[in-house]
Formats: structure tokens, sequence, C-alpha cells
């Protein structure tokens, strides 16, 4: 066989399975002969004859793989029509699959967001009395004293707002009361900014309560509700969506 | 002696199906245990998933049992192939029907870059490697593996399937014939072709053809 230029794609194409075939042993006697004729002076045969051989030794060196489990039939019982979900339910399936997907991703989003909520309340609800705390030394006394002289706590409830008021939300009747009265003790320490230093009975005072409507105590409680609400729901989502991947997997 | 030892084998098989078709569980289950492991390597190299191809390889003993009479003599091998190699082209098509994006598509899942059906070459090495396979007593480093399974993933499937069904399987171009419906002919075509394409893509990639 010539290989020169004039040797058009379909003649090697057919002399390329020649050689293939000829290593797989499955030429015919005559076929064979000759081709072994032409392989003793031909280079070009010769090397696309080793390159055959090596893609086929390559792919014979490949490991065997490992079986995820025994595919035998139960001992007894109807053997079922088939395990793939894909082939009983094809369409429906994706659809589920997808929605599965985006109920967890809406929901990752959603918690997300509380989270931003709630750190966001807590920064300006922080911002705010870090604002404020520098106007004097009386600042930290009404709050310890209004929180039944728990100081450490009130302080680390007012920088890590959103971890204290989560704690609120899990028992609402107790805790609620108390961040919401913790909450307030904030604005009490404020005002001590513009009137001389309270005795601790004034700071627990009903007239004290009257500044909790003050910018820095009315958007700390509905915003750290709103994001709890939205931080739950979100939660509460990517929980449920990620329970029912298990359960199909299961 | 080989010969003597092939016959022997092939009788007690022919005995297991005979068994088998009969209901007797325990004998299709012998042929099971017999053929379970080339029938998951078809199926995990043909689909480059491997919770598919164990699907696919579960669904396929359900279906030889209850297809058993049917079965008329020659290779159960090759018969047991063609219900996996259907089972790896209707997982193809149901792949070919669902949607290429979804929103975790979008959101950037990471299986990205691959095709639906087509596996993942840094995916599949390692859910091929067996655990027992000694890589010392192999030619092969791990990254010439990955090149090579990621080559075959490349290839069209009906070339995918002749090649493992000759190259990593080592049926005849008979049984193959068998296996694909296709004539002998077709047969030697796509085997090399395959190996032709094989040897290009390798060669791009450097080390395992210079």
């Amino acid at each position: 066989m010539n290989h020169g230029n004039e040797t058009s794609a379909a003649e090697w194409e057919r002399q390329r399975e020649q050689l293939s075939a000829f290593l797989d042993g499955e030429l015919s006697e005559g076929e064979r002969i000759a081709l072994e004729r032409h392989l003793q002076g031909c280079a070009v045969c010769q090397r696309a004859l080793a390159e055959l051989r090596q893609v086929r030794a390559l792919l014979r060196a490949l490991p065997v793989p490992a079986l995820p489990r025994a595919f035998t039939l139960p001992e007894s019982g109807a053997v079922p029509e088939s395990l793939r979900p894909a082939a009983r339910r094809p369409a429906a399936s994706a659809a589920r699959l997808r929605l599965a997907g985006a109920a967890q991703s809406v929901g990752t989003l959603a918690a997300a967001v509380g989270l931003v909520v709630l750190l966001g309340s807590g920064v300006v609800g922080l911002s705010q009395s870090v604002r404020l705390s520098p106007t004097g030394a009386s600042v930290a006394a009404p709050s310890s004293n209004q929180a039944g002289g728990s100081s450490a706590q009130d302080r680390n409830s007012q920088r890590t707002p959103g971890v204290f008021s989560g704690g609120a939300t899990a028992t609402p009747n107790g805790n609620a009361t108390q961040s919401t009265a913790v909450d307030r003790g904030v604005t009490p320490t404020q005002t001590p900014t513009a009137t001389p230093s309270p005795t601790p009975t004034e700071s627990a005072s009903p007239a004290r309560n009257s500044f909790a409507a003050e910018p820095p105590s009315v958007p700390v409680v509905p915003l750290t509700g709103a994001g709890l609400l939205v931080g739950g729901a979100g939660l509460a989502l990517a929980g449920r969506s990620a329970r029912r991947r298990m359960e199909r997997r299961g | 002696m080989a010969g003597r030892r092939a016959d022997d084998e092939q009788a007690a098989e022919r005995a297991l199906v005979e068994k088998g078709q009969r209901g007797d569980r325990a004998a299709f289950n012998r042929l099971v245990e017999q053929h379970q492991s080339g029938a998951y390597a078809l199926a995990l190299r043909m689909v480059g998933d491997a919770e598919a191809a164990a699907d696919i390889t579960q669904d396929a003993f359900f279906a030889a049992y209850r297809a058993l009479a049917s079965f008329k003599g020659g290779s159960f091998r090759a018969w047991l192939y063609r219900i996996v190699s259907n089972g790896c082209f209707d997982h193809f098509r149901t792949q070919a029907r669902r949607p290429t994006t979804s929103l975790e598509a979008a959101l950037g899942d990471e299986r990205d870059g691959e095709s639906p059906g087509m596996g993942s070459g840094s995916r599949l090495p390692s859910a091929l490697i067996d655990a027992s396979w000694d890589p010392e007593g192999i030619a092969l480093r791990a990254e010439q593996i990955e090149q090579i399974e990621a080559a075959l993933q490349k290839l069209a499937p009906e070339q995918r399937l002749a090649l493992i069904l000759s190259d990593i399987q080592g049926l005849s171009y008979e049984e193959i014939a068998r296996v694909t419906n296709a004539s002998l002919g077709t047969v030697k075509s796509r085997i090399a072709r395959a190996r032709g394409h094989m040897r290009g893509i390798l060669a791009r990639r450097g080390e395992l053809f210079r």
C-alpha cells in the first residue's frame, strides 16, 4: 500500500482498521499474511501498529473498579422492576431535584439575609452604645444595676445581640422579656449623658422607660425580631430540603 | 489444557443458566457473582458516574433474571452486557431530556464543565480504583490512569463501548457484535477509530505518547 499524499483518508482508515484487527487476531488467514508482508516494508504502518498496540496496552493496564456493593438478588420475594429513579420517573425526578435544590438555595439565602439583618441590627445597637458610651463613667453603672447585677451579661448582650436574642427566641416567655428589658436598659444608660449620674433606683424607675422609644433602642428590637424570623425560616427551609435529599438517597 | 478448562467453565455456566431458568435464584446469584465486576466496570466507564452505574448494573441483573428464559445459549456475558449497555444508553437519553440549566448549575455546581452522562475526568479515577489494587504492580501511575479514563470519556458512546469491551473487558469481535447488535465490520471499524482517537487525545496530553 502506498502511503504518499495520494492515499485518501478512506484508504488510510481502511488500512488502520486492518492493522487494528490484525492486532486483535481478527483477520482472516489471507488478510493476515498479506498485511504481514506489507508491514515488513512499510514504516508508516509499523508505526501506526505500534501506536494502536500502545493504546491497547494502556487500556488493559487500567485497574478494576471497586464494587460498591454486591448485586445478587434477594433469595426470595419479587424481583423489582428497576432501582433507577431516573428510569421510573425521569421528568418528575429531575423537576423535584431542581425544586429541592432551589428550596435549599432560597433557604440558605434567607438564612444569610436573616444573619445579615441580625448582625446589622446588632451593629446599629452596638454603634449607638459605643457612640454614647464615652460620654461619662456613669454609663456602665446604671445598666449593671438594672440588670440585677449581671453587668457582664449585659455587655455581652450589647456586643453580640444576635446571639443573645437567639436565646430569647428559644424561650420567648422568659428570655424575650428579659432581652427587651435589657434592650430598654440600653436607653437609660444613654440618658445619664444628659442628666446627672442616676442612682440605681432612678435607673429602674418607669420614667426611664419612656426613653425606650428613642432611636437606639427602637430599631434594635424590631430589626432583631425580623432577623430572627427570616433567619429561622431560612434555616427551616434549608433543613427540610436537606432532610428530603437524605430520605431520597436513603 | 486451557481450552478444556474454558469448556468446563462454559458447561458450568450453562448449568447455572439452566437452573436459573427453572427459577433457582441461588444458581442465578452465582452467575451474578461471576459477572458483577465486569458488568459494573462496563457501566461505570460508560456513564462515568458511580451511583448511576451501580443502579444500571443492578437493574441489568433484575432484567436478566426476568428474561432468562429468552436466553438461547452462546455467550452469557455478551447477553448480559447487552442489557447493561442498553441501560447505559437509556441513562444517556434520560440525561439528554434533562434541561442543561438548573438553579444548582447556575449557582455553580461542582460538576462544572462536564456534559450530562459523560462523567468527570477528575472524579472518575477515585471511583474506579479498587482499594485492594496494588499500583506498584501496574506500570501506570494514578495521574496516568486519570488521563486514560478521561480520554475514554471523550469518545462517542458507541466507540467507547466497543473499546471498553475489546481492550478492557477482552471480548472477541463476535461477542462485541452481539453486545452492540452491530455487524463485525462495524465493530472492527469502531474499535480502530476509537483507538485512533484515544491515541490522538493522549498524544495531545503529552506524557503517554511521544
